[in-house]
């Protein structure tokens, strides 16, 4: 299998005033396989949304790439331009954020921000794309998409917000990569069930691999194929799902295990 | 009996009209709900977003009216009202679920917390209320040394614990916990689980748990009460009612909680109901579950709505198809 993304030996800073600078990734290698869903699980605070943001080259303002590798597609993302960037994003490599209420622009109908994100990566006139994006409404479980088209984000409940997310980086664009960063963290459990189902469903027939960052080991059972476990801004264990929650071998991911609710 | 409600209702009215507003209808967010609460036990309310949890939790709490039904606690009709009503809000307090919201960003921990201690003018001397703060901080698990901080300075699972003590901070007996570890890490959630257990325990206090996540309910309660858009359509002890689920929500809310075994969740059937809640303000007729319920047999389901039942001593489900079934013995 050959991989789509190769994160080595990834090093993060933040400064913290002029003379000091805090580690916050040290040293993260990871790589994701073509087809494959890579969850990403630790604490908050352990680097999980640093990793995804530095692949995105999102990262905030005072946090920089010190060392290491990120490669997609023959590209390395910590040197490539940031027009160049700028056009692998939301093309190649897309993300899903966790507030899908505050990722949305609460002043433009849904159906014109995924307008605008249709016809900036694809040439297609603007009576199609809007039928097509009906469609697309429609084939995520969104009720009466006509209608909703020209809804606000706050007119729609926050599970029907992160579909319009799913909707707008996931198919719209068919990227080779996407990164769902605690997708469905408050949302009611049948919600998430439902969100997460069908986004790994359409993943799967799409082609499109995917990194699943939360912290809930009991997500990660059900969707991921391998697991990377992170503490403190570092990999601790990268395994194979089925192996990972039979046999965990460091004793931090055993914690973690042992700290999901059951029923 | 701490606490009962008789067939509470809480409604919201809706206005609307081009020119003139008026009344078009109403939200019924709580809807007849039945509940006794017994001291010293932690009585859980589950359900998804937009039933009407948190609007019960607030009529209790005196924020919301109720439009009709009666709330009892210690026996006496519940008022707000006077003197009365100062006591009583010392005796019942809360936490709610967003640790950001909740804390004043411009007051230190210390000022927080000893909030209700001047209220009911607790303490007599500075130095008193100091010390008295310091213990409230280290009952929570945190160092009293940092009481003169501000609220920013603390990670989530460490608001959540000043929270709770300032609720606990004026020896409440009855405490609202409003969805207390939702917006936590599971590892935090569990931590502060456990703190909730112990303070319990050394303080006799009496829990009312919502939450919308049953596998965090299943580690506190000693009775569950499943809430489906104003009402409450099962309850039991968590052993019935993880055990032997009778109402065809409750399953499917069990059926959502994701399972730590990637065996046994690939093999799980996929979810059966839709994810849409109808609106609180068209509650459907007959039975209120009947569009999402993946069973829906009888004509009965769209026409009358069914009673909350008792099947077993403290066992209650609402639904015709479960009433329907043990009547022919089946």
């Amino acid at each position: 299998m050959t991989s789509v993304l190769d994160v080595e030996n990834l090093a993060v800073t933040v400064e913290k005033n002029k003379k000091e600078r805090v580690d916050i990734l040290k040293g993260v290698s990871f790589s994701v396989e073509e087809g494959e869903v890579l969850g990403i699980v630790g604490e908050s605070g352990s680097g999980k949304t640093m990793t995804a943001r530095s692949i995105m080259r999102l990262l905030p303002e005072r946090c920089t790439i010190t060392d290491g590798h990120i490669l997609f597609s023959g590209l390395d993302l910590v040197r490539v331009s940031e027009s160049r960037m700028q056009h692998l994003r939301g093309k190649e490599i897309s993300m899903i954020f966790q507030d899908p209420t505050s990722a949305l622009n609460p002043v433009i109908p849904i159906g014109n921000q995924l307008l605008e994100m249709f016809l900036h990566h694809t040439r297609i006139s603007k009576k199609n794309a809007k039928r097509n994006i009906i469609d697309i409404l429609a084939r995520i479980g969104i009720p009466d998409p006509e209608k909703r088209y020209m809804s606000f984000p706050h007119e729609l409940s926050g599970g029907m917000n992160q579909r319009i997310m799913i909707a707008m980086m996931a198919l719209i664009t068919k990227p080779k990569l996407l990164i769902a960063d605690e997708p469905t963290t408050g949302l009611d459990v049948t919600v998430e069930k439902r969100i997460l189902s069908h986004l790994f469903s359409l993943m799967r027939t799409c082609g499109i691999s995917g990194i699943l960052i939360t912290h809930n080991l009991g997500i990660v059972a059900e969707y991921c194929d391998r697991v990377v476990v992170m503490q403190e801004g570092e990999v601790v264990e990268t395994e194979d799902v089925f192996r990972i929650f039979e046999s965990p071998s460091h004793p931090y991911t055993r914690r973690l295990l042992r700290e999901v609710p059951r029923i | 009996m701490l606490f009962s409600c008789n067939n509470l209702k809480v409604w919201f009215p809706v206005y609307g009209g081009k020119l003139f507003q008026k009344k078009t209808g109403y939200i019924r967010a709580v809807d007849g709900v039945h509940m006794e609460i017994a001291r010293g036990m932690t009585f859980a309310l589950a359900g998804e977003s937009g039933c009407g949890k948190t609007t019960l939790a607030r009529t209790i709490l005196g924020l919301e009216y109720p439009t009709s039904g009666t709330l009892f606690y210690d026996e006496a009709p519940l008022s707000y009202e006077g003197n009365a009503g100062k006591i009583l809000r010392k005796k019942i307090q809360a936490v709610f679920q967003d640790p950001y919201g909740s804390l004043n960003p411009r007051r230190s921990i210390k000022d927080t917390v000893a909030e209700g201690l001047e209220i009911h003018s607790l303490c007599a001397s500075q130095k008193e209320k100091e010390e008295r703060v310091a213990e409230l901080l280290e009952q929570v698990g945190l160092n009293p040394g940092l009481m003169h901080r501000f609220p920013q300075e603390f990670s989530a699972g460490q608001r959540q614990r000043i929270a709770i003590a300032r609720s606990i901070s004026v020896n409440p007996e009855f405490l609202i916990l409003d969805e207390p570890v939702s917006a936590l890490d599971v590892s935090i959630q569990g931590r502060i689980l456990e703190l909730l257990k112990n303070l319990q325990d050394t303080l006799g206090l009496t829990y009312l748990f919502i939450s919308h996540d049953l596998a965090v309910v299943k580690k506190v309660a000693d009775y569950v009460a499943v809430m489906y858009l104003g009402k409450i359509v099962e309850e039991g002890t968590p052993r019935q009612i993880y055990k032997d689920p009778l109402h065809p929500y409750t399953k499917a809310l069990l059926a959502a909680v994701p399972i730590p075994d990637p065996r046994r969740a690939r093999a799980r059937a996929p979810l059966e109901i839709s994810d849409e809640v109808p609106s609180a303000e068209h509650v459907p007729s007959g039975c209120r579950f009947h569009t999402r319920c993946p069973i829906r047999k009888f004509p009965l389901c769209q026409e009358t709505e069914p009673v909350l039942e008792k099947k077993h001593p403290n066992r209650f489900v609402a639904c015709h198809l479960v009433q329907k079934i043990t009547k022919n013995g089946i």
